[in-house]
């Protein structure tokens, strides 16, 4: 299931993680139950699901089989009545679902599709959607991902090297700022060298 | 392709204790079948010291194997199994023979039971 929260997960394995939770419950609620006989079944249950998601991701007939397929209800701007009978989705759901993804108007959208996992992607028409510094032809400068490098005074080895900085630039800015390593709470950087510091609030 | 190999080995684990466990009630059940059948001969013949010996022999074995089994099986049906052994022997010892003939054939059954359940026949699966 990986770290997929409750919602993202599919019904197959919305079903295996409310098993497993029952089941743990039985020897915890009842003494004279053995441990083992909630073990194995919930490891029996891990493995049938290790097993599934593999054969998923190598099958595509065995995918559509346990997931289903993802249902369009809106194609090209025209809703599909008879999928959403079969999906038994009412007109107030599909407004709610939209309005959720910012949509206020049917008649914004282009293409609506009911995913697997039960969430609803929407395409905007063309010309709903907002421009984007290509369509403007404007350059946007790349300043890649912004990390925390520094949290609580304690610095991240890992937040540094994806901004592809070093630890002596981190004690330079340090030390330029006049601040000490323990008096930062936050300090994020980027790959451009920007960086943002939050001190820690000083108790009275 | 960690992951299969993981749950290979963890579903290899538990067929593991699940056959260590048929292998252990199977034995346990054939040992305390047997000798509640000899103790039942014993009387018919009334060697009354051999099925006390016998009773002895048979309390022993329980003791000796409960912790292994209560890992496996409901705690509730091996207290009554060890209630019913504990009353054969006291019914030998007081000479008690209809108490002894009730209370070995009902060993005999939860003996049986114990063993049926634990095996995995289509009717105990479904």
């Amino acid at each position: 299931m990986g770290k997929r929260q409750i919602s993202d997960l599919q019904t197959s394995e919305l079903v295996v993680t409310l098993l497993i939770s029952n089941i743990a419950a039985i020897p915890m609620q009842n003494t004279g139950q053995p441990l083992v006989s909630g073990i194995v079944p919930i490891a029996v249950l891990i493995c049938c699901e290790v097993f599934i998601s593999i054969l998923m991701l190598k099958s595509s007939k065995f995918r559509r089989v346990v997931c289903g397929r993802p249902i369009v209800i809106i194609n090209d701007g025209k809703l599909q009545q008879q999928e959403l009978k079969t999906l038994r989705m009412s007109t107030e759901d599909l407004f709610e679902q939209l309005r959720q993804m910012d949509v206020f108007s049917i008649q914004d959208v282009a293409f609506a599709i009911i995913e697997t996992n039960g969430k609803m992607s929407v395409l905007k028409k063309f010309e709903k959607q907002p421009p984007d510094s290509s369509t403007l032809g404007v350059v946007v400068p790349d300043n890649g991902i912004e990390t925390v490098v520094v949290s609580d005074g304690e610095i991240s080895d890992f937040s540094l090297s994806l901004c592809g900085l070093s630890k002596d630039w981190l004690h330079g800015i340090i030390q330029g700022q006049r601040i000490k390593l323990d008096d930062i709470f936050i300090m994020t950087a980027n790959k451009n060298k920007d960086y943002y510091i939050v001190k820690k609030e000083i108790r009275t | 392709m960690k992951r299969l190999v993981v749950t290979s080995a963890l579903l290899a684990s538990v067929v593991g204790l699940c056959c260590f466990e048929l292998y252990s009630v199977n034995k346990i059940y054939n040992e305390a079948h047997d000798i509640v059948y000899k103790m039942q001969d014993d009387i018919k013949n009334n060697y009354i010291q051999d099925a006390v010996e016998l009773g002895d022999e048979l309390s022993k074995l329980w003791q000796n194997n409960n912790v292994l089994l209560s890992i496996f099986i409901q705690h509730e049906s091996l207290e009554n199994i060890e209630q019913t052994i504990e009353l054969i022997n006291t019914s030998i010892k007081k000479s008690e023979e209809s108490d002894f003939w009730m209370e070995s054939s009902r060993a005999i059954i939860q003996l049986q039971n114990l063993c049926e359940t634990e095996f995995p026949s289509i009717g105990n699966i479904l």
